[in-house]
């Protein structure tokens, strides 16, 4: 029973290891020049994307009968998002000064503000999209943070980055109705006859976009707006008309006062076959890509010195001792990395979009994370389908 | 001598002698330098450093005297509630004079005792006691019977109870008889033989908080002449 | 532009502050360390539970993305250690958001502000202080600091920064959120504008805290 109780040093499967310790897992790998995906500081996960097949006008699809006007499905590492994007129809707010009689008295009061609407040219023009992400996670229940504020953040991006201008969603409404010879056509506006339907009502298409997100491994703000972008490229509106026989006008009298207004009630369907490609502001049009900034544990990289010396070489060049780390990916990065860039540029490069900065960030990798993001924009331009 | 500090400013730190690190000030675990991580008066002395601040939600420290109310019993354990929405700590019922198997204090849902904390590591579940270690004696723990508590500023308390020629207390005890308990988690006790005199000394106190001690005596008087004494 | 702080404005709150900075006006309440449910329970750290509360309407998404902003902002800062398994809860309530529902930078700069006040007088622990502020490109590229509503709906782009506050001076940057259209040479002109515009905020902010402490000890006069 004289048995002594032994220390014994446990190893841990590297695998083990980056679960119980991500950060120490991370600087170890860091320390011989290496990220625990196997890719290097710099490196970007390659993506891959394709038209979806999933919407009517797609020439893979088959069925015509689905509402989904655009899609996509972008591949990078494990992760697959598929984007579809859906429309509907809203009838344009009329200004007071076009419908109504006493617009002139209106007006006069509210002179003001109509100016400050006049003026503000920015973002009036620009059309929202309004997007539903969903990463899938094997149950259902209400979205999570995450997800209501991947799509928040989507949503003022994309409104703010005026990519879509409201002009490019005007339904130009048809007309369906008997000609002389008892014949059913529907007119459009662009073809040959000019009709008109009053200068009152105008209707506008909005643009609903859902994504689907499967083995998530990383911040997926780039991936989405990568998918975005491309589904809506290949978005397409379909023409819309009004059916004459299905229009409802009603007149309401009140009994008390002498003000008649007519309700009229306008059934729009979309046409079948005939579209326009959705207009977008290619211009505006760029990428996004995400950093970490992580500072290099000394201790760590002193210990693995003796074995590693040849990799050494990697990290010598840089006096600093923070390290930028392209498009995270895995816990131990997410874990690890505090301080965060994120960069989405135009299409040029000239300018930034939106830029998020989270931590102690320093000028020298704030530098470099734009310049490679511009690069990294450039190359998915260029690479697009 | 007493200046405002705030979190982020950098604290004189006598280097020559040792000095106990006090409350308000904390030892960065990276850096290992030692920040303010409150606002307040920096209190300098020769032996300790510490910031004097007020607060509202009491944050329990070892050897702190604490009124709480008992919020139920799980076998020899007491749950007891300093302040309210905090987690409630442990009172054993072997942590009282005399305390054994057979002889359970009597301590209902509801009960007030006077306590003191003897383990207040924040990972760990946090245990007062009602006996004082030294002698074994009760040292004036134990339940509170009758009286009234109210609730008052942490930093007021802590005045109240340090400072035994406490103006404001020399002032009541002009004015009628009562016990007391001043409780570091901001609560005070007190008990006199009439529910007028109870709420005068408490409303005299509550309002002494807010005024420069110049005043105390003209407050008091004010309230206790609102109540007709 | 105006700031006006106070503190200790609601009594059965740990801590609380308002303030308002021209257009936007935000009330913060702080409670805790409190206790916190079981699901909310970190084991080595405190749990941060933010509710902000718009002006107008209920709560959306938009909501959602600043709270998730200035938890960014709070995680470092706070001493979470001190309190582990505990619960710091926040609450917001925007009075008066001073922009359009398009434009967050003003409520978030002054929720940012009004944040710190509150944690100041919760007495929580902070490792240092901090404060931001927003900007705002116009059309002819001028860099405007804490837009207007009306200059903040021109503009070509809305920026908010905010950085640590050491000693009086801004050392660290904490966060930084910029959106619309702007050039890499703007952000940095930003970024180093934003250091001496959020030292002075700090120096309004030291004198409310020094108000408070003042009227927390009268009684020691």
């Amino acid at each position: 029973m004289s048995e002594q109780p032994e220390l014994k040093l446990v190893d841990f499967p590297p695998a083990v290891l980056a679960r119980i310790s991500p950060e120490l897992s991370l600087q170890r790998h860091l320390a011989i020049g290496l990220r625990p995906n196997l890719r290097t500081f710099e490196e970007f996960k390659t993506v891959q994307i394709n038209d979806g097949g999933l919407s009517r006008y797609s020439s893979t699809n088959s069925n015509n009968e689905s509402d989904v006007l655009g899609s996509s499905i972008l591949r990078s590492g494990n992760t697959t998002v598929i984007c579809t994007i859906r429309g509907g129809i809203i009838e344009e707010d009329i200004l007071g000064e076009n419908n109504n009689e006493d617009a002139d008295a209106v007006n006069a009061i509210f002179a003001k503000d109509k100016e400050s609407i006049i003026n503000q040219e920015n973002l009036i023009d620009s059309a929202p999209i309004y997007p539903i992400v969903e990463i899938e996670r094997g149950r259902n229940g209400p979205p999570t943070d995450e997800e209501m504020n991947l799509s928040q953040k989507l949503y003022e991006t994309f409104l703010h980055s005026k990519i879509l201008s409201k002009s490019s969603l005007k339904v130009k409404v048809g007309l369906k109705s008997k000609n002389d010879k008892n014949e059913i056509e529907i007119l459009y506006n662009d073809e040959n006859s000019e009709f008109q339907l009053g200068p009152k009502r105008s209707w506008n298409y909005i643009l609903y976009c859902k994504f689907k997100i499967f083995s998530r491994s990383g911040p997926l703000f780039d991936l989405i707006w990568i998918s975005l972008i491309s589904a809506l490229k290949q978005t397409k509106l379909p023409y819309a008309y009004i059916d004459e026989n299905a229009a409802d006008i009603k007149i309401p009298i009140k009994m008390t006062g002498n003000f008649g207004t007519i309700r009229e009630q306008y059934a729009i369907t979309c046409d079948d076959e005939k579209f326009n490609n959705l207009i977008l502001n290619n211009e505006e049009i760029g990428y996004s890509s995400n950093f970490g900034v992580i500072s290099l544990d000394k201790n760590v990289s002193n210990n693995n010195e003796e074995d590693e010396k040849k990799m050494e070489i990697d990290i010598n060049d840089e006096n600093n001792d923070s390290i930028l780390l392209v498009d995270l990916e895995g816990e131990e990065e997410e874990i690890s990395c505090k301080n965060l860039i994120n960069v989405v540029v135009d299409s040029k490069g000239e300018n930034l979009k939106s830029l998020t900065l989270t931590g102690n960030i320093d000028k020298s990798s704030l530098q470099k994370a734009i310049d490679l993001s511009k690069k990294r924009s450039k190359f998915l331009i260029n690479q697009e389908i | 001598m007493s200046t405002l500090i705030i979190p982020g400013d950098s604290i004189p730190i006598n280097q020559k002698s040792e000095q106990l690190i006090g409350p308000g000030l904390h030892i960065d675990l990276n850096t290992k330098e030692i920040i303010p991580i409150n606002s307040g008066l920096l209190q300098n002395g020769n032996k300790s450093i510490h910031i004097e601040s007020n607060s509202k939600r009491y944050i329990p420290q070892t050897n702190d005297y604490v009124i709480g109310t008992v919020t139920g019993s799980f076998g020899d354990i007491f749950r007891v509630s300093l302040s309210n929405f905090s987690s409630s700590v442990s009172l054993s019922a072997m942590a009282f004079p005399n305390a054994s198997k057979k002889n359970r204090p009597n301590l209902k849902v509801g009960s007030l005792i006077y306590a003191r904390v003897s383990n207040a590591d924040p990972i760990v579940d946090i245990e007062i006691e009602c006996i004082d270690p030294t002698t074994g004696k009760d040292g004036g723990f134990g339940l509170l019977e009758d009286g009234f508590v109210f609730d008052v500023n942490l930093a007021f308390a802590r005045n109240l109870l340090f400072d035994a020629n406490h103006p404001i207390l020399k002032l009541l005890v002009q004015k009628c008889k009562f016990e007391i308990a001043i409780g570091l988690n901001g609560k005070i006790w007190i008990k006199t033989d009439d529910l007028k005199y109870t709420l005068a000394c408490s409303k005299s106190i509550q309002n002494c908080q807010s005024v420069t001690s110049t005043r105390f005596k003209e407050i008091i008087n004010t309230v206790f002449k609102e109540l007709g004494l | 532009m105006s700031i006006q702080a106070d503190t200790s404005i609601l009594n059965r709150v740990d801590g609380s502050a308002t303030l308002k900075s021209g257009e936007t006006e935000i009330i913060v309440s702080v409670s805790g360390p409190i206790e916190a449910k079981p699901r909310q329970e970190l084991p080595t750290t405190s749990a941060l539970d933010i509710i902000i509360r718009p002006d107008i309407g209920i709560s959306t998404t938009r909501e959602k993305l600043l709270e998730d902003k200035l938890r960014q902002v709070l995680t470092p800062v706070i001493i979470g250690i001190l309190y582990p398994r505990q619960l710091i809860q926040i609450t917001i309530q925007v009075l008066q958001s001073g922009e359009d529902k398009e434009y967050t930078s003003k409520e978030l700069s002054t929720i940012i502000n009004a944040t710190y006040l509150a944690l100041i007088d919760s007495n929580i622990g902070l490792k240092v202080s901090f404060a931001a502020e927003s900007f705002a490109i116009s059309t002819d590229d001028e860099i405007i600091t804490a837009p207007s509503r009306s200059q903040l709906k021109s503009s070509k782009s809305s920026h908010i920064v905010s950085y640590e506050i050491s000693n009086g001076k801004a050392t660290k940057l904490l966060f930084s959120d910029s959106i619309g259209t702007f050039s890499e040479n703007q952000i940095y002109q930003i970024l180093d504008l934003a250091a001496t515009k959020v030292e002075e905020t700090h120096q309004i902010f030291r004198k409310t805290i020094q108000d408070k402490i003042e009227k927390d000890f009268i009684w020691q006069l």
